[in-house]
């Protein structure tokens, strides 16, 4: 004797639910609103421009095939809900037993005892037949050659090629900091990268410590620093801006603040950025500035970092000879103000744990001196 | 003793001789798959519920930005135990359980061909997942991603015990899946009833010979990939070192050498429960049963081609990746099949709806969606934006809550008065459904927005003014509903579980392979008297022999009634020749037996000793796990 679950209650149309879901999340963005900062649906190179369109088209055409698919899906259920109205279903159990139709054996469909079903069963067969033929592979090997050909073209427009006349940065990730130089320009800087507008820049990525991976979404793809192992992203930078990006392969402690900024200027802005980082800042003139200078070496500053024209040349944290004409602080994650500086020099894990630089033990006084000569390093 | 007078029916010494045995040492040393598969079922559960509320710790803290919940380091600690506890301690130990509980029912077997090798894959996994959780206690929990990835996860910068948990743990837990799958592949080749030829053989054990198959393949470069980190870790080999040589990629490509076949493993035979749900609900047989199962087969291959798309952003010259690219795609064509498969048989059958179809028809929605995001992935130029972003937790969640974690719901509900004798209740089950399929989508879809919205992966906190915040906090309050679903279904699973055992049905949805035969739950034995299978639907096709719960099979062969009326007091069954079935000789199998216990505490207190670096302990669990060894092989000894 078997007991049969109660039947006869109608689904509550599963396919609706998503439907109802997507509709909650776009209303819900429409009162929101917030401006998203750095996208990668926002490109501003042709690269990220191609990325983009591969995304818009895989977008689509996946959004059709799911909206097929749950069609497909639905017209069972609906068809089963009508069923259930007018004749309950008798279940197939070994107590009322059926015999297969001949040649059934391995794959035929199981057909109740009724023979007056297996007109329906044959034309069933074939139905289901198409279906797994046409849904199941002649239509996904069609969309899937589209892809793979879309796929192959825009992989070959955004490879990171070497181009004429390109600009050559070289990117080190360290943990949790990028370290920034151009070798032809003889520039060291960190965390904030400034090149060119229309003119090809190449980079050249590097790790000193564990695997870092450097992404600005509008501009381009992410590529993996690897220790031991030297990587290069390269494109072209068609419109200015400053673009945010955050290391995006898991690196430790501080992984989700490790933020890098590419500033991208026209070109004569950038020919004056050049000539003013070229040259080591002007030495310290105010009182209070020079003081300042003295308390960076007694305070052990320069254990780490670097000051161009100075003793300081340690390579361990971020060079600081251009500290001053920086945008933000600790690889990218406040705004270069004097308090921030502040908080960042004695209490540098408050502002970002697991910063690897310890708290600086420094009076009042002299902490203010060396703010005053650290805002001096332009 | 009188022997006409108080002679034991069959049915009663059957049950005597497969019962375990009395007291708590005898419920210990049960090497009987129910029990096993059982013990797996449930711990494995606590493991998701464990699992799960990692995740809601983790979206509370990214529901603001810069919110302090908690700090880097508690996040770090969080996902890297939620990745892998649902990997290796939910969803792959989740469906071993049930492969082990219904694999041999569903053949007409009466045990796994090895049982003491089953309960000592039990005893590992156990041991292997409390031995993880212990870094909480002495609060050196795994931090680095359950990846690992190297060089963060070397002694240098990783210097604490937290990695050594993490690696050997998994390690005990790689090694549970190897045990349990070398059985699958047995029970599946040679413990089967008569007649249940290849083309016979039910889908859901198909599906867990197809991905014991890819355990016995993967499982082995990880178990290598983590004992030559260990050894870089504890004597100092440069296996991963750059700076002497040695190569950051190669754990790479070790790891998901494994990793990639790995959530196929934990896909493949969730698609047979889902098979199963759905032939027990449309009354008929899958649509296309030979494409679907050809299909599984297709996806285990093309599964270990695949690996190298996890690593388009390392820059892997772009021919290499764009033959994975190709392969990636490939996968996506049995998976087609299948879904057709599925809708196709749902279109031919008339559909009754139970909580479990419910899950089904939530599989395959949620699944369908993460298998086109797959296809997006799969194509290089794409992934440099979307790799390690929320795009990819989003299509990572789809796939597997979609493909595993559905199905699993839905085997629970369609499985459990065979694991327990209980029903589920439906109503709630249905609730509970609504509550985790739309808790899960308002949780995964907008992540997809943020992922390309540039929110990278792993991150524990994120600036004001980045356009991230409405969707964290949707995403969140999502990932509530969907826990308020989790909680539901277990006071559901816990409820029925009161009272008096209800008189249950032996096959309450009318399904049709051969678990549904015997009594819920299964008896000790499983079968009594002679199986004898015709179709694939064993239940429906009115030919097929099902044994005998009342009654006498008049005309039984010898070997039958040796089985029926194990006199000698051994635990007997029937193994049978490998393509076709055709009963072949008799196996006597072992029964209760601590041996496998004592054999994984001494693998414990060994790999206890290579965690503190104590060599005298190492060396005592080496000779404790042998000489248990030994005595579990030896002839005569229990």
């Amino acid at each position: 004797m078997t007991r049969r679950p109660r039947a006869g209650r109608a689904p509550r149309a599963p396919r609706l639910r998503p439907l109802a879901t997507y509709a909650a999340i776009a209303v819900f963005l429409a009162a929101c609103g917030e401006e998203v900062r750095d996208s990668a649906t926002n490109p501003a190179t042709p690269q990220a421009a191609d990325l983009n369109w591969l995304w818009s088209l895989s977008f689509w055409m996946g959004t059709v095939v799911w909206i097929v698919v749950m069609i497909l899906l639905a017209v069972p259920i609906l068809r089963s809900r009508r069923a259930h109205d007018d004749e309950p279903a008798e279940l197939a159990t070994a107590s009322a037993p059926g015999r297969q139709p001949p040649g059934a054996e391995i794959d035929g469909p199981m057909v109740a005892a009724d023979p007056a079903r297996h007109a329906e069963a044959r034309r069933d067969a074939k139905v289901r037949s198409r279906l797994l033929w046409i849904g199941g592979i002649i239509v996904p090997v069609i969309i899937l050659f589209v892809l793979l050909i879309a796929d192959g073209r825009v992989g070959a427009t955004t490879a990171h090629v070497e181009r004429e006349g390109e600009l050559v940065v070289d990117v080190t990730g360290h943990m949790f900091w990028w370290e920034v130089s151009y070798p032809e320009e003889g520039i060291v800087t960190a965390n904030e990268i400034n090149i060119p507008v229309d003119r090809p820049v190449r980079f050249r990525l590097l790790s000193e410590d564990v695997i870092h991976s450097f992404w600005l979404p509008p501009l381009h793809g992410k590529t993996d620093m690897i220790p031991g192992q030297e990587n290069w992203q390269s494109f072209v930078p068609t419109q200015t801006g400053r673009f945010r990006g955050n290391c995006a392969e898991f690196c430790g402690i501080a992984h989700a603040q490790m933020v890098v900024w590419v500033e991208v200027m026209e070109p004569d802005d950038y020919d004056d950025w050049v000539l003013a980082n070229q040259s080591p800042p002007d030495a310290p003139e105010t009182e209070s500035a020079i003081a300042g200078e003295r308390a960076y070496f007694e305070a052990g500053c320069a254990a780490c970092h670097a000051i161009d024209g100075t003793a300081s040349v340690a390579r361990v944290g971020p060079d600081l000879t251009n500290l001053a004409s920086r945008g933000t602080l600790a690889a990218g994650i406040v705004p270069n103000t004097r308090d921030n500086l502040r908080e960042l020099i004695i209490d540098p894990w408050g502002l970002k744990p697991g910063n690897p630089m310890p708290p600086t033990i420094i009076d009042d006084d002299e902490l203010d001196a060396l703010l005053d000569y650290l805002e001096t390093l332009q | 003793m009188s022997a006409e007078t108080s002679r034991p029916t069959d049915t009663e010494l059957l049950d005597y001789v497969w019962a375990a045995r009395p007291g708590f040492v005898g419920w210990l040393g049960q090497c009987n798959h129910k029990a096993v598969g059982r013990r797996f079922i449930f711990t494995s559960f606590f493991f998701l519920l464990l699992g799960g509320a990692m995740a809601l710790l983790m979206r509370t803290q990214l529901a603001l930005p810069n919110n302090d919940v908690m700090g880097p380091d508690g996040f770090n600690q969080l996902f890297t135990m939620h990745g892998t506890i649902m990997m290796f301690l939910f969803v792959v130990p989740m469906l071993e359980g049930f492969t082990i509980y219904v694999g041999p029912l569903a053949l007409g077997a009466r045990d796994m061909p090895m049982p003491r090798l089953n309960a000592f894959g039990y005893w590992v996994f156990l041991f292997g997942g409390l031995f993880l959780l212990s870094s909480g206690v002495v609060g050196a929990v795994p931090d680095s991603g359950w990846f690992a990835y190297v060089p963060l996860t070397r002694a240098e910068f990783a210097p604490g015990l937290n990695l050594d948990f993490w690696l050997l743990g998994v390690t005990m837990l790689e090694i549970a899946g190897i045990a349990a799958a070398i059985e699958v592949v047995t029970l599946m080749a040679r413990f089967r009833a008569s007649g249940m030829s290849v083309s016979r053989i039910p889908i859901f054990v198909w599906s867990g010979f197809v991905a014991s198959v890819m355990i016995l393949f993967a499982f082995p470069p990880l178990v290598a990939g983590t004992i030559l980190l260990e050894l870089d870790r504890k004597i100092g080999t440069v296996f991963y070192d750059a700076a002497f040589g040695g190569d950051p990629l190669l754990w790479q490509h070790l790891f998901w050498w494994f990793g990639h076949p790995e959530v196929y493993i934990q896909l493949i035979p969730a698609l047979g429960m889902a098979a199963a749900i759905v032939t027990a609900s449309a009354q008929r047989r899958m649509a296309g049963r030979t494409a679907f199962i050809a299909s599984l087969v297709a996806i285990g291959i093309l599964s270990f081609g695949l690996w190298v798309h996890h690593m388009y952003a390392t820059g892997i010259p772009l021919m290499a990746t764009s033959l994975f690219t190709a392969a990636s795609f490939m996968i996506a064509i049995p998976s087609g099949v299948i879904i057709m498969s599925f809708i196709g048989t749902m279109w031919w059958g008339r559909l009754r709806w139970t909580a479990a179809m419910y899950y089904v028809v939530g599989f395959v929605i949620i699944f369908v969606a993460g298998g086109i995001t797959g296809v997006m992935v799969a194509m290089v130029p794409f992934d440099w934006q979307a790799h390690d972003t929320y795009f990819v937790v989003a299509h990572l969640h789809y796939v597997l809550v979609g493909g595993s974690l559905m199905p699993i719901l839905g085997a629970l509900h369609f499985w459990m008065p065979k694991l327990t004798g209980r029903m589920m209740n439906e109503r709630w089950g249905k609730i509970a459904f609504g509550l985790i399929f739309v808790g899960f989508n308002v949780t995964f879809f907008p992540q997809h927005a943020l992922g390309l919205w540039g929110m990278t992966r792993r991150i524990w906190t994120y600036e004001a003014d980045l356009g991230w915040n409405g969707l964290n906090l949707l995403s969140t309050a999502g990932s509530y509903v969907m826990g308020l679903g989790m909680l539901i279904f277990t006071i559901n699973m816990i409820v029925v579980h009161l009272g008096p055992k209800p008189d249950t049905p032996d096959n309450p949805w009318g399904a049709e392979s051969l678990e549904w035969a015997t009594e819920s739950p299964a008896p000790n034995y499983n079968f009594r008297s002679r199986l004898q299978v015709a179709s694939p639907e064993p239940l429906w096709d009115g030919e097929s022999v099902l044994g005998a719960k009342g009654g006498e099979d008049p005309d039984p062969p010898a070997w039958q009634r040796q089985l029926d009326r194990p006199e000698t007091g051994l635990r007997q069954a029937l193994a049978t020749s490998g393509l076709d079935a055709k009963p072949d000789h008799i196996v006597t199998l072992p029964g209760h037996s601590l041996w496998p216990l004592w054999a994984t505490l001494g693998l414990g207190v060994g790999l206890i000793g290579v965690l503190l670096d104590a060599v005298a302990l190492g060396i005592v669990g080496l000779i404790a796990l042998t000489v248990a060894a030994t005595a579990w092989l030896w002839p005569g000894v229990e």
